[in-house]
């Protein structure tokens, strides 16, 4: 995988200044308001990042922000608005009412939902977790928390059950 | 990488748990990568006000 290009706010910021013009562009000939340029643009070069982490290769970056992701952000959030203009009013005065029936194992694992299953666990549960899925090995969490190698093993397995299990029931 | 929660519990028991520590890794990576962009579009807007103020400056002290 390659290092994304952009690293610090000023290099993001000289992005945006260099292309300022190109993206006001685009904006007004897909019929939106500036004001979304921001918030398009953030949307749009978080969407190149995980393109790039992926480990797709971008040879062109400004090419393919602007041609590729940014335009086609732009055009969809039109289309969006447009569809959301056209709504029937009728529609608006006759509510539907969701019976609960989101089911979150069908869901992408976001991190806040990783969050939410770590902290309904023990704090040293938790603890060996975190530092399990940040990457340190079983020697380096026996160091942190003061514990055995072995001891580590054992806690993380029981943990990572527990973590599954409460996966099923909580999610 | 993109995956369900049903598809990660649907993996083999050695394969799961490494896949989760992987999409926890690339969710925190995201996650900072993020956090720079807020950080980032505020500065923008700082910027912003202060050029305002300035220019309203030079307008009331009869510079422009």
């Amino acid at each position: 995988m390659e290092v994304f290009i952009l690293q610090s706010q000023d290099q993001v910021n000289k992005f945006y200044d260099d292309n300022f013009a190109t993206m006001s562009f685009i904006i007004k000939n897909a019929g939106l308001p500036h004001y979304h340029l921001d918030d398009l643009f953030n949307e749009s070069l978080e969407e190149v990042w995980k393109i790039n982490n992926r480990g797709q290769i971008i040879s062109n970056l400004k090419s393919f922000f602007l041609n590729h992701i940014f335009k086609k952000n732009a055009l969809n959030l039109a289309e969006k608005e447009r569809k959301r203009k056209n709504t029937d009013i009728s529609e608006n005065l006759s509510p539907v009412f969701n019976v609960g029936t989101s089911n979150n194992i069908e869901s992408k694992i976001a991190l806040e939902h990783i969050e939410h299953i770590l902290s309904l666990m023990q704090p040293t549960c938790r603890k060996i977790l975190k530092y399990y899925l940040e990457g340190y090995s079983n020697e380096e969490i026996g160091q942190f928390m003061n514990l055995q190698k072995n001891s580590v093993a054992s806690y993380k397995s029981k943990c990572l059950d527990k973590f599954e299990e409460l996966t099923l029931i909580y999610l | 990488m993109e995956i369900t929660w049903k598809e990660l519990l649907n993996q083999k028991e050695e394969t799961k748990f490494e896949l989760l520590q992987q999409i926890y890794k690339e969710e925190m990576d995201l996650n900072k990568f993020r956090n720079l962009l807020l950080k980032a579009k505020e500065k923008r807007e700082l910027i912003r006000i202060k050029t305002k103020e300035f220019k309203r400056d030079l307008v009331e002290s009869n510079i422009l």
